[in-house]
């Protein structure tokens, strides 16, 4: 047997009805469901920003593969969505995203690991590169982005690994150590593969309406 | 390895070698200053004391603890961190308060060569405000790029204010009006350094892609380009006669250690002589007769080189 699977609306009225579902004291069935749609429209939290950095390069050609044979450095698969707060796609975003190469050097005179990408029409970006170096300036391996979309204010983030030494095993408790990140949520869980072997993470970018 | 490490110093003393004189700090000097008669130089250390130094002897003359984050803006004038918000304007000379400004938040911080007019460039608004030193007045807030400022500096007649922004952006307004009068967005690097020339005829930036930049201070439009640094430069100044350029590179992220110090025959754009710093180049300074430069780079001491004019 087959059925149509519920929207979102029929899901909560599903668990209002159920008794799934409560609000404060009293509400009606409506009330209850206005309430946690808009506690779900809300649910969003916009990315946390971070600074620019010194080594932004205007004018990066949209390349999905950073790679190139025969790079040292350890394979990074980098994706994610660009969302607003509502959870909903951003039409005609633009993912800057650069990071240094495998020994933490930058590279000053070309656009090796610098892109930008237009995301899918499913919202979905990604990028094949290599894990980033350390560099004594800023110690935790990392991606700068800059995300701008019509609209939305403009996103200025980075993000970390957690299998980074620099968080000694412990990101949930050394995300801020030396006031690295900003924000906990910008320590990305990384998958590591043993064929390759190669690593992936995924970053979802949640922008504010300007 | 014991040949690597004879070979390693050999290296390293070649390098010190290459300073015609350095002067030893108690904590490395950051951005420096001649004095106007070109006898002592000034600068912020590390251990946030300002000290200036006597160039004939090498010997500290003045000695002055500061707050942290304050910031040297000219050979006689510091402008120190009271909290978050507000800033004493110090004349170093006679070691006297000119003012306290409330409304200066923490950022970039530059003075005006008549010293009337402080620019800040706040990292947390993202605007770069225009305060008058004798009422401590904010004159103009002006809206500057999402990347914060990476270098902020005054025409020379005080009419003009530049931000290079690390968007890779430079914005020109004039000071009087608060109007922006030229946003170069052409640069794919952002401007570690710049400074107009002497005449204030042109603006001179250098940066992220190793190019020494000139615009024209009327127009800005592009003056002329100077290739041949091969490093991102972090630090430049321009002789008092105009007629020469020195650049510093910076390292860490771009290049290995020493990195280069290019001095420039402007009248020919070549690069007439390199010498080494052993770090990333902080500051860089002409003396007024022409015949030294002083550099910083985070060791514990100034370095000089003779100009050979």
């Amino acid at each position: 047997m087959s059925h149509a699977k519920p929207n979102r609306r029929q899901m909560l009225e599903l668990c209002i009805s159920r008794g799934l579902l409560a609000g404060g004291a009293a509400m009606s069935q409506a009330q209850l469901l206005a309430f946690w749609q808009n506690a779900e429209a809300q649910s969003h939290k916009p990315t946390s920003a971070e600074v620019l950095g010194p080594f932004y390069r205007k004018g990066a050609p949209d390349v999905k593969n950073l790679r190139a044979a025969g790079d040292p450095g350890l394979p990074l698969k980098v994706s994610g969505h660009v969302m607003n707060t509502k959870g909903q796609l951003v039409e005609g975003a633009k993912v800057d995203l650069w990071h240094a190469d495998h020994n933490g050097l930058y590279d000053t005179r070309g656009y090796k690991y610098r892109t930008q990408l237009k995301p899918d029409a499913k919202g979905v970006y990604a990028v094949d590169t290599v894990m980033p170096g350390h560099y004594s300036d800023r110690p935790a391996q990392h991606i700068h982005y800059l995300i701008s979309a019509p609209g939305h204010k403009t996103l200025i983030t980075q993000v970390y690994f957690a299998t980074d030494p620099f968080f000694e095993g412990n990101p949930e408790k050394n995300w801020n150590k030396r006031g690295i990140a900003a924000n906990k949520e910008l320590v990305l869980p990384v998958k590591l593969f043993e064929t390759g072997p190669s690593t992936e993470v995924t970053f979802d970018i949640i922008l504010e309406k300007a | 390895m014991r040949k690597l490490l004879i070979a390693a110093a050999a290296l390293s003393l070649a390098a010190q070698n290459s300073f015609d004189r350095t002067i030893a700090a108690d904590a490395a000097p950051g951005e420096l200053f001649f004095s106007a008669d070109g006898k002592t130089i000034t600068a912020l250390c590390r251990d946030s004391h300002v000290r200036t130094w006597d160039v004939a002897t090498g010997k500290v003359a003045v000695d002055k603890a500061v707050t942290a984050g304050t910031t040297l803006v000219s050979a006689t004038r510091a402008i120190e961190r009271a909290d978050r918000t507000t800033v004493r304007v110090w004349d170093l000379t006679s070691d006297t308060q000119l003012r306290l400004i409330n409304g200066a938040p923490q950022g970039r911080t530059v003075i005006s060569a008549n010293g009337k007019s402080l620019a800040v460039a706040s990292v947390a608004d993202r605007k770069v405000r225009i305060i008058d030193v004798a009422s401590g007045k904010e004159k103009h807030a002006l809206a500057d790029g999402i990347g914060g400022a990476a270098e902020v500096v005054f025409s020379p007649d005080g009419e003009l204010l530049v931000s290079a922004n690390y968007d890779n952006d430079v914005r020109v307004w004039k000071t009087g009006s608060g109007e922006l009068v030229k946003k170069v967005e052409e640069l794919t690097g952002a401007m570690f350094a710049g400074e107009f020339t002497p005449d204030g005829k042109q603006l001179v930036m250098a940066g992220l892609d190793e190019t020494v930049y000139f615009w024209d201070a009327k127009t800005f439009q592009p003056a002329r380009s100077l290739k041949g640094h091969g490093e991102t430069i972090s630090a430049l100044a321009i002789s008092p006669d105009g007629k020469m350029l020195v650049t510093g590179g910076f390292d860490v992220v771009t290049t290995r250690n020493p990195v280069k110090v290019a001095l420039w025959d402007l009248t020919s754009g070549k690069v007439v002589k390199t010498m080494r710093s052993p770090h990333r180049v902080v500051s860089l300074a002409f003396s007024p007769d022409g015949k030294w430069i002083a550099m910083t780079s985070g060791e514990k001491e100034i370095n000089l080189w003779k100009t050979g004019n």
